[in-house]
């Protein structure tokens, strides 16, 4: 018979995620029956919602465990695409937090671009930057110099940022190397995190 | 007033006076004594049977406190006796000390070890009558597998999860709904029942029942790490039936929970009654103690398919005030009411996430809730 279900139903072999793995996520680590009754009850009731931010970071840190087991959910990693669907943004908040989490949980190389799909639209919100050469940025030193549409700034290693820009055609440096992307409502993610996965 | 038209899950919790078609087993060798087709009471005898209790074995050479070999020479019984419980079996006075020892049940004195001083008892095969249990009509009798086969008319209650096959029982309410049971309220007096108790089980309390020989368990919530450790996997469909030695059922979730009020006051107005449980169903049964269902069971011809009962899949309902529901997530949760208004517009939560609001009254206080966490119960 048909009933609601949610974004954890998606996810048929939830159950079978170590609950500390979830916990490596959070900031505030409940006790540890706490955090499994929790995630049992998102089981057994996969509609409900978070009230409260403790409840959303649990379920962020659900997300990402759950996105991990079953990337393709999100990603394509052929056409190197990450579409969110609406049921994610609206149950998710927000849009930018929930792309970091996608990113961090799923880490791909390169240019990926970020959609976001409702019932009628596909809409490109943005692009992530994750370069191929990490590790060596890293080695280099602490901090990478970057340009952002003709503007200079520093960003950390093993950091995930965001620029709200929006627009085609973006003009992004990373260290040495020039890529042209496109921004959006999300806008520009640059993954520079080391041994992320 | 609200123009979105908002849903939910609506769940079956309680199926009162439903005709269903329960199984009574022997359980040991004997004779079945129902007739098909005739109408039975409860206290009426089904059948009889025989259990043969195995072996027990008291070192007597340890609690008398001799050398094997000397057994022989404290014996007040000789090997073959029958001997009954609470019989003396040896006796041995010293200056400093003295030893009594004691038959602990009715059994056949089979060896003693010159070895290492043991003494074996088999135990006396004892006869039991199986009741019927309910009022109802035989509707089958198998005498070849010792079951007998009723239909009878009964109040089911489902739970959310549960472990353990078919066991039976009294029904013991021994707590509030939203009490937590420590492990010594359960006791050798809770033999054989079902009990009802509190918000939340935990792993020592179940041991403690197990070690009483419990039939079964009802309770609000369990620890889902204790749940898991019963029954292997969370998933239903990947879920074969599991038997730890005791039925349990959780009727609302994971952690402390209280039972919910629609479930405590059908199982106060059972306390003290014969019930059945099937965990692997999260299912009670609880049998009309009305004579007169009787004729109810004679009028209803039941579908094979519905006659052993299903557990009831959750449909989808609109949500409207004056809508009976429950709460299934914190804060609250558990907690049941009636649906007073829905909101015009949505709310943000501090979460982040905006949502329609429904206010839902209960028995104490009027909560304000996301219609998601809400599941209908009328």
């Amino acid at each position: 018979m048909p009933h609601l279900t949610g974004f954890f139903a998606e996810f048929p072999d939830l159950d079978k995620i170590p609950p500390g793995d979830i916990a490596g996520w959070l900031k505030n680590k409940p006790e540890s029956h706490v955090l499994i009754n929790f995630f049992g009850n998102r089981l057994l009731y996969p509609q409900t919602i978070a009230q409260n931010q403790k409840d959303l970071e649990m379920d962020f840190a659900i997300l990402r465990e759950a996105l991990k087991q079953k990337p393709e959910v999100v990603y394509d990693p052929k056409s190197s695409r990450i579409l969110l669907p609406e049921l994610y943004i609206d149950r998710f908040p927000p849009l930018a937090r929930l792309a970091g989490a996608v990113v961090e949980a799923l880490s791909p190389d390169g240019i990926t671009q970020i959609y976001v799909k409702d019932n009628k639209t596909v809409k490109l919100a943005g692009t992530l930057i994750r370069p191929h050469e990490i590790e060596d940025l890293a080695k280099a030193g602490s901090s990478v110099k970057i340009e952002v549409g003709g503007v200079a700034g520093v960003l950390k290693i093993n950091s995930l940022n965001i620029s709200q820009i929006e627009g085609s055609g973006q003009k992004i440096k990373i260290a040495d190397k020039e890529y042209i992307v496109n921004g959006g409502i999300l806008g520009i993610i640059i993954d520079l995190r080391i041994n992320s996965t | 007033m609200n123009n979105q038209t908002l849903f939910a899950n609506r769940r079956i919790r309680i199926n009162p006076g439903v005709c269903r078609l329960i199984k009574r087993y022997l359980k040991g060798p004997g004779t079945i004594l129902a007739q098909k087709n005739t109408e039975i009471a409860p206290h009426d005898i089904i059948g009889r049977y025989k259990i043969t209790g195995g072996f027990s074995v008291v070192n007597l050479a340890k609690e008398l406190n001799v050398s094997p070999g000397d057994v022989p020479k404290y014996l007040k019984k000789t090997v073959g006796d029958t001997v009954y419980k609470g019989e003396l079996l040896a006796d041995r006075k010293g200056l400093f000390s003295s030893a009594q020892i004691i038959a602990p049940n009715d059994s056949i004195f089979e060896s003693v070890s010159s070895t290492t001083g043991e003494a074996r008892f088999k135990m006396i095969p004892r006869e039991f009558s199986l009741t019927s249990g309910v009022f109802g009509v035989v509707d089958n009798v198998d005498r070849e597998r010792g079951e007998v086969t009723i239909k009878c008319v009964m109040t089911e209650i489902y739970g959310v999860v549960g472990t353990g096959s078919d066991k039976e029982g009294f029904l013991s309410v021994i707590s509030g709904p939203g009490d937590l049971v420590s492990p010594s309220k359960i006791t050798a007096e809770h033999r054989g029942q079902i009990l009802v108790a509190g918000s939340l089980l935990m792993e020592e309390t179940i041991k403690q029942a197990l070690s009483n020989s419990v039939s079964g368990i009802i309770c609000g919530g369990l620890n889902m790490d204790d749940y898991l450790a019963m029954v292997t996997s969370f998933s239903p469909s990947k879920r074969i039936g599991t038997e730890i030695g005791i039925s349990i059922i959780a009727t609302e979730g994971f952690g402390i929970i209280p039972i919910g009020d629609d479930f405590q006051e059908v199982l106060l107005r059972h306390n003290s009654r014969f019930a059945m449980i099937n965990g692997n169903l999260g299912r009670l049964l609880l049998p009309s103690d009305d004579a007169n269902s009787i004729l109810t069971c004679r009028k209803v011809s039941l579908p094979p398919q519905i006659a052993q009962g299903v557990k009831p899949e959750l449909s989808v309902a609109e949500i409207k005030p004056g809508i009976k529901v429950r709460l299934v997530w914190p804060p609250f949760m558990g907690a049941q009411g009636v649906v007073g208004s829905v909101d015009a517009s949505p709310t943000t939560l501090e979460s982040g996430i905006s949502t329609y609001l429904l206010t839902v009254e209960t028995s104490k206080r009027k909560i304000k809730v996301p219609y998601s966490n809400v599941e209908i119960i009328s």
